[in-house]
């Protein structure tokens, strides 16, 4: 071997040695020791969260069915805000081509917006019931709207139907826009 | 893993011993660590030139060992598999000391210097830091093959089983090792 070489080693090993002979070898075993009780304890620890994390997460999910239950029960025994066969009379609050009409009666009060001059079907949301109505829009004489009549200024609802919200997509639909 | 009542008897064989931690015997592994510390703890100083930052070195690699030692599929092969876990360690933290110098040196910049006193010798701080510095100028496989080879209980085939290359190919690492080493400590060669 080149004898540079041979020196290199010697330095290496030279210094090696001389940091080995300061070595603690009952401190290093300890040292290791302390480190693997540490990743025990976390280890336990971690199992230990996890299982509290999973009781956590079953009992709210238990809690959000018992609760959605209970909801779903309350609702059903709720009498119909507007019973069918019953007539609200509204007056429209604003002349405009899509109107804003306000009911108000001892059981409801909810605005809907309504484009003037149209009639027929109309579902409307009535304390979070959805109600379907027939719609007629009067004039202050008391006669249906035609197409040349003046601004209307009081419409008629009632309820032909009631319905429970199925699913948040028709509850959306039903509460952005009331389509005739 | 769970600390079990497995009866160890010292004089297990290594793979015996494997086996026994493998089952989660803590005892077993502790006996592990004291079988193979003082071969980890050298071939850590062969990287790091540093007895603290070895013992850090060595305490990482046992950890992570006792962590994986489940995943080990020759029992018998754990001294090697530990050396390459040590080197590993070694290597990154030698990583982190080259980095650390060179900030301190910046820092140093700022501090007024300190007369030195005895101008004529090479103190163990210089060494240390030179072979520190040495070693980072080589690639990680010159320097696992380095701190290898001067492991008197490996064979060089064994060394290159460490390295997953051909003895040959391990001679050639070294001598590579050597040759950067003999320029970059010229200073320091008797």
């Amino acid at each position: 071997m080149n004898k540079d070489f041979q020196n290199i080693d010697v330095l290496i090993t030279k210094h090696m040695d001389r940091e080995l002979s300061t070595v603690d070898w009952d401190r290093l075993y300890e040292g290791i020791q302390q480190r693997l009780d540490d990743v025990e304890n976390q280890d336990n620890k971690t199992s230990a969260r996890k299982v509290m994390l999973r009781w956590g997460i079953a009992l709210t999910s238990a809690a959000a069915i018992v609760l959605a239950v209970f909801m779903l029960a309350h609702d059903s025994e709720q009498p119909l805000p507007l019973p069918p066969g019953q007539q609200v009379a509204v007056k429209l609050s604003e002349p405009d081509s899509v109107v804003k009409i306000e009911i108000e009666n001892p059981i409801a009060s909810v605005s809907i917006k309504l484009p003037a001059g149209q009639t027929g079907v109309q579902t409307v949301t009535l304390n979070a019931q959805i109600v379907r109505c027939d719609v007629t829009i009067i004039d202050q004489n008391g006669h249906a709207e035609t197409q040349n009549s003046p601004r209307p200024s009081w419409i008629i609802i009632a309820a032909s139907k009631s319905e429970h919200i199925q699913t948040q997509t028709d509850k959306d639909q039903v509460d952005i826009a009331c389509l005739l | 893993m769970k600390k079990t009542l497995h009866k160890v008897d010292a004089k297990d064989d290594t793979s015996t011993l494997v086996k026994k931690s493998q089952e989660g015997d803590r005892n077993a592994f502790n006996l592990l660590v004291k079988r193979y510390q003082a071969c980890a703890m050298k071939t850590a100083l062969r990287i790091l030139a540093n007895a603290d930052e070895s013992a850090e070195a060595v305490q990482d690699a046992f950890v992570t060992a006792y962590l994986k030692i489940k995943k080990l599929r020759n029992p018998e092969k754990f001294g090697f598999w530990l050396l390459q876990i040590v080197t590993n360690y070694a290597i990154r933290r030698q990583r982190l000391i080259v980095k650390r110098r060179r900030l301190f040196k910046n820092i140093d910049h700022l501090q007024p210097a300190i007369p030195n006193h005895c101008e004529n010798t090479i103190s163990t701080g210089e060494i240390q830091s030179a072979i520190q510095s040495a070693m980072s100028k080589l690639t990680k496989t010159q320097i696992r093959a380095l701190a290898l080879f001067g492991i008197e209980e490996l064979s060089h085939k064994e060394v290159a089983d460490i390295l997953g290359c051909s003895p040959g190919a391990a001679r050639w690492h070294v001598f590579q090792a050597r040759k950067k080493l003999k320029v970059l400590l010229k200073d320091y060669i008797e």
